[in-house]
C-alpha cells in the first residue's frame, strides 16, 4: 500500500509523543523517520530534505510555528502541493477542523490516540492519496 | 504476573507516586500486587511489550513534563487501562483538561481521599470475583407494600456488615419502613450488580407520583456530590482567578445550595434532617450535608439570608484543602504545636482560596466560616480568646459541621438519631453555656419542632 523507504518527518515539542507516532510508524514498516521538535525546524527539513520527505506527521500546538502554519506554508510552496500532511491535535473544536481542511490537510488524528487508531488513520491517509 | 491474563491477576502501576501517598493507595488496593516506577516516560515508553497493568497511578509530573503530555503518552502507552492522576490539592491542575487529554480521573489529595477509595475499591471488587459491592440508595425512593425486583440490604457498623432486608420479588412492609425511620436509616443498600434495576424501578415509581422529569433522591445526592466535586476542583485550576470565574462559581454554589432551601417550608424537621444526610463520610458528602443542615436550622430559627448561610457551609471546610495530608492523617493527639496551629488556621485558608478565586460572598457569609470553630468561651480556634462576638451564623455553621460529624456513619460505631446528637449537645450547654456550640435558646427552638410523634416513635423503638 505505501513504499515503506519514504522519509518520514514527526513534528512534535514533546519528545514522547514524538516517540510514540516514530514508533507506531516503526511498526507500521517505515524505515526513514525523522524528527523535529516544532513548526520552524520542520520547515527547514521539508524544504531541503534529499530525498524529499514523503509524509508529515505534525502536532497542533507547537512553539514558534504551530502545525497549522506549518501546513499552511507547506502548501503555499507549489513543489509541496501534494505532499501527504496529517495533524495530531487534542482540539476537538470543529472551526479548527474546518481551517485544518480549508488549508488542505490530509487527515488528521486526535488526542489522545492509540497505536491502532494511529495506524488506521495513516492507512485511511494513504488509500485517499491513491483513490 | 507472567503473562497469565487471567481476572485473578491483577497488577498495579504506580508512576512517580509520592511516597506520602502510598499507604493510602495501598488501604485501597489491599493486597494487589504493585509495580512501582519512578517518573519517566521515555524509560516507560522504551519497555518492549510492558505487562499490561489492571491499572495506573499517576504522580505530579517533574517540572520539565507537562500534565497534557504524560496523559496523551500514557493513554497511548495503555489504551485500555483505567489511568488515575494523583495531585496535592496544593498543586494546580484544570480536571476537565485532564480528563480531556487521558486520566480517567485525578484525585485531590487529601480533599479527595474518601472518593478514592472508594472509587478504587470498587474497581477491585468488580475485578475480583466473589466479592459484593453494595451502593447506598434512599430509602425515600422504595415504595411500601410494592414488590422490588432486587435485594434490598442494611448496613450494621457496629460489625461493618450488610444483612439483607428484603429478598427480590418481595415487598418492604410499611413497618419496616417506620422501623428503618425510627433507627434513624435513611438509606438502604443495594448489591452494585441490582443498581440497574434499581434505577429503572425509581425511574417508574417516580413517573407513577411525579410525572417525568422528576430524579430520584438517589440519583439527586449523587449528582449533587458530583457537582460539589467539580466544584471544589475547580478552586485548584490555573484559570480560575478571574472575577468572571468566581461568579460562576458563587452560581453554581447557589445552584447547588438552592436545592436544599427549595420550598422555604420548614415542615418535619426530622425527616428533612435523615433525609438529607448522605452517609458517604468524604470531604464533598460533608459540605453538602452541612449545608443542607445550616439551611435547615437557619429555617428553624426563621433567619434571614437562609441561602447565604446554605453556601457559607458549602464553602466553609474549602481550605482543608491548604492542610497538608500528614497532618490531617495523625492522630490530633499527637500533632507538635506547629501542625496543631496549621489544622487550626484552615477557616483561614477557606477565607483565603474564597478570596483568591474571587467568589462573590457576602461579608457576613466570610464572618461565619471564619468563626465556625470559634467558641463562646474562647476555647475555639483559630482566634480562640480573642475571636469577640461570635454572629450567630458562625454557631449555626457549628452546630452544622459537629451535627455532622456526629451523624456520619463509622465502623465500630452506632449510629445516632438527629434528636439524640441535638440533645446531647443541649447537655452539653445545660452543664455549661459558655462551652456551648450555640446559645441554648436558639437549640432549643431547634428541638421543639421536632414532632411528638418521632420522640414516641423513638422511644417504643
Amino acid at each position: 500500500m505505501f513504499d515503506p523507504n519514504i522519509p518520514i518527518l514527526v513534528v512534535d515539542d514533546m519528545m514522547t509523543m514524538r516517540k510514540i507516532v516514530a514508533k507506531t510508524c516503526k511498526d507500521m514498516g517505515f524505515t526513514q523517520i525523522q524528527e523535529a521538535a516544532d513548526g520552524a525546524l520542520a520547515w527547514e527539513i521539508i524544504s531541503s530534505a534529499k530525498p524529499s520527505i514523503g509524509l508529515v506527521i505534525s502536532d497542533w500546538n507547537m512553539p514558534n510555528c504551530t502545525g497549522i502554519e506549518l501546513l499552511k506554508r507547506v502548501r503555499g510552496d507549489s513543489r509541496f502541493k501534494n505532499l501527504p500532511f496529517m495533524l495530531v491535535t487534542a482540539e476537538t473544536e470543529k472551526t479548527q477542523i474546518v481551517e485544518a481542511m480549508k488549508a488542505g490537510v490530509t487527515g488528521y488524528v486526535l488526542k489522545p490516540f492509540t497505536k491502532e487508531t494511529l495506524q488506521k488513520q495513516l492507512e485511511d491517509a494513504y488509500k485517499k492519496i491513491a483513490g | 504476573m507472567n503473562g497469565e491474563a487471567s481476572v485473578g491477576s491483577l497488577l498495579a502501576l504506580y508512576f512517580g507516586i509520592d511516597s506520602r501517598f502510598i499507604p493510602v493507595l495501598q488501604e485501597a488496593m489491599k493486597s494487589c500486587p504493585v509495580e512501582a516506577r519512578p517518573f519517566d516516560l521515555e524509560a516507560l515508553m522504551s519497555i518492549e511489550n510492558p505487562t499490561i497493568p489492571s491499572v495506573v497511578f499517576c504522580g505530579h509530573p517533574p517540572k520539565n513534563v507537562s500534565l497534557d503530555e504524560t496523559a496523551q503518552t500514557l493513554r497511548s502507552i495503555f489504551p485500555e487501562t483505567p489511568i488515575f492522576l494523583i495531585m496535592d490539592s496544593t498543586a494546580n491542575a484544570d480536571r476537565n483538561k485532564m480528563l480531556k487529554n487521558g486520566f480517567n480521573d485525578v484525585f485531590f489529595f487529601p480533599l479527595d481521599k474518601t472518593v478514592f477509595k472508594e472509587h478504587i475499591a470498587s474497581i477491585f471488587q468488580s475485578l475480583r470475583a466473589g466479592e459484593k459491592k453494595y451502593r447506598s440508595v434512599k430509602l425515600l425512593d422504595l415504595q411500601p407494600n410494592e414488590e422490588l425486583s432486587f435485594d434490598t440490604h442494611v448496613y450494621l457498623p457496629m460489625n461493618n456488615r450488610y444483612v439483607r432486608l428484603s429478598g427480590a420479588k418481595s415487598k418492604i412492609t410499611e413497618a419496616q419502613i417506620s422501623k428503618l425511620k425510627s433507627r434513624n436509616t435513611g438509606s438502604l443498600f443495594v448489591a452494585e450488580e441490582d443498581m440497574s434495576k434499581f434505577y429503572d424501578y425509581a425511574a417508574e415509581s417516580l413517573r407513577k407520583t411525579q410525572g417525568n422529569a422528576a430524579m430520584s433522591a438517589t440519583q439527586k445526592e449523587e449528582k449533587l456530590r458530583d457537582s460539589v466535586r467539580v466544584l471544589v476542583s475547580g478552586f485548584f485550576s490555573d484559570e480560575g482567578n478571574s472575577l468572571e470565574n468566581g461568579k460562576k462559581v458563587a452560581e453554581d454554589c447557589r445552584k447547588i445550595v438552592q436545592q436544599y432551601v427549595a420550598g422555604g417550608k420548614m415542615g418535619d424537621l426530622y425527616a428533612k434532617l435523615a433525609a438529607i444526610s448522605s452517609e458517604a463520610g468524604d470531604s464533598y458528602s460533608h459540605a453538602m450535608n452541612v449545608s443542607a443542615y445550616v439551611g435547615l436550622f437557619a429555617m428553624a430559627l426563621g433567619m434571614e439570608n437562609v441561602e447565604d448561610m446554605a453556601l457559607g457551609g458549602l464553602l466553609h471546610d474549602i481550605g482543608m484543602a491548604k492542610v497538608p495530608m500528614e497532618i490531617q492523617e495523625k492522630n490530633p493527639n499527637l500533632w507538635t504545636a506547629e501542625e496543631r496551629k496549621v489544622f487550626e488556621s484552615h477557616p483561614d485558608y477557606s477565607i483565603e482560596m474564597i478570596k483568591e478565586k474571587k467568589i462573590v460572598v457576602k461579608e457576613s457569609v466570610l464572618k461565619m466560616i471564619a468563626q465556625h470553630h470559634e467558641r463562646m468561651d474562647g476555647s475555639g480556634f483559630p482566634k480562640g480568646p480573642n475571636a469577640g462576638k461570635i454572629s450567630m451564623e458562625a454557631q449555626v455553621l457549628a452546630l452544622a459541621n459537629e451535627f455532622d460529624h456526629m451523624m456520619t456513619v463509622k465502623p465500630g460505631v452506632a449510629k445516632m438519631a438527629p434528636i439524640d446528637v441535638l440533645k446531647h449537645f443541649q447537655k452539653m450547654a445545660a452543664g455549661d453555656p459558655n462551652k456551648a456550640i450555640i446559645d441554648i435558646q436558639a437549640l432549643k427552638k431547634i428541638l421543639s419542632l421536632f414532632t411528638e410523634e418521632t420522640s414516641k416513635g423513638k422511644e417504643s423503638a
